[in-house]
């Protein structure tokens, strides 16, 4: 399993998609970090939500930003947040490598799904993500073709 | 810092005590506000291509209650009104790495204040005070 053969360093960069419009998730002329919502399961998020892998020297197959958004398929399209995935690991949030045709660094973190996402954890990890592990946000990119 | 919310009962609609640094709004901001709102309500609880579901009309409809409460009693802007992606909308009353309060509205209507320290949850409970404020 890919799990077992490429775990995940604790100095790779992740990416999480933020949709641009009409939700308020982020608005860089108001506040440099994202909202806790940017990280919050919609229904589809029964197994946890999803990040992506950086691109690197080291995972050249994985995705930019720019290719992670066009994944997105709101036409408003999307900012994307960059977290470091050792500073995951120590504020207690497990990832798990899910790859995917089309993503092959795609991963998810579990306990934050849909199921939980109320919980008093899973509101303190998604407060943690966007105040403390948001390194950055970055610019917004279309949907549709990278 | 103070909110309105800090030492709110269970029951009890924001007083009219408290708060010494929150932002005071022009009626600009607040209509801003609310007009997004009023945009949300178009699309009420359909569902984007990612499965991201805009605000349910009872999350639209108390969240309105709760902003006009904020506005007349206090005139406290929130930082943020965030649409949750569940149905639910998110009064982001300051958020910040040190603290953050937040009144969630989930997409049944039903209400809670969030109060974190340092990220971790150190304050919950549910908020029914605006369904008996007549100006609501």
């Amino acid at each position: 399993m890919a799990e077992h053969v490429d775990p995940i360093g604790d100095d790779e960069l992740l990416y999480r998609r933020i949709l641009a419009k009409d939700t308020n998730s982020f608005d860089p002329t108001r506040d440099t970090r994202p909202s806790a919502k940017a990280f919050h399961p919609n229904s589809r998020d029964v197994t946890g939500i999803s990040l992506s892998r950086a691109r690197s020297e080291a995972h050249p197959e994985f995705l930019t930003a720019e290719q992670v958004a066009a994944r997105g398929r709101n036409p408003a399209g999307y900012y994307v947040a960059v977290l470091r995935a050792g500073d995951l690991r120590a504020a207690g949030i497990r990832l798990e490598v899910r790859p995917e045709p089309e993503d092959l660094g795609h991963i998810e973190l579990p306990d934050v799904n849909y199921a939980h996402r109320k919980d008093d954890q899973v509101q303190a990890w998604k407060e943690t993500l966007a105040n403390r592990l948001t390194i950055q946000v970055l610019e917004r990119f279309p949907a549709g073709s990278p | 810092m103070r909110s309105p919310y800090r030492d709110a009962s269970m029951d009890e609609s924001p007083s009219a005590a408290s708060t010494s640094a929150m932002p005071i709004a022009s009626d600009e901001s607040w209509d801003k506000l609310l007009d997004n709102l009023a945009d949300w309500g178009r699309i009420a609880a359909s569902v984007d291509e990612d499965g991201f579901q805009f605000p349910t009309r009872e999350a639209i409809k108390k969240s309105f209650q709760w902003l006009k409460v904020l506005k007349n009693r206090e005139n406290l802007l929130p930082q943020r009104v965030v649409a949750a992606g569940d149905g639910g909308i998110a009064i982001e009353l300051l958020t910040g790495p040190e603290w953050s309060e937040i009144l969630d509205v989930d997409d049944s209507g039903q209400v809670e204040y969030l109060l974190f320290e340092n990220c971790q949850l150190v304050r919950r409970h549910a908020l029914h005070g605006p369904k008996d404020d007549p100006r609501c």
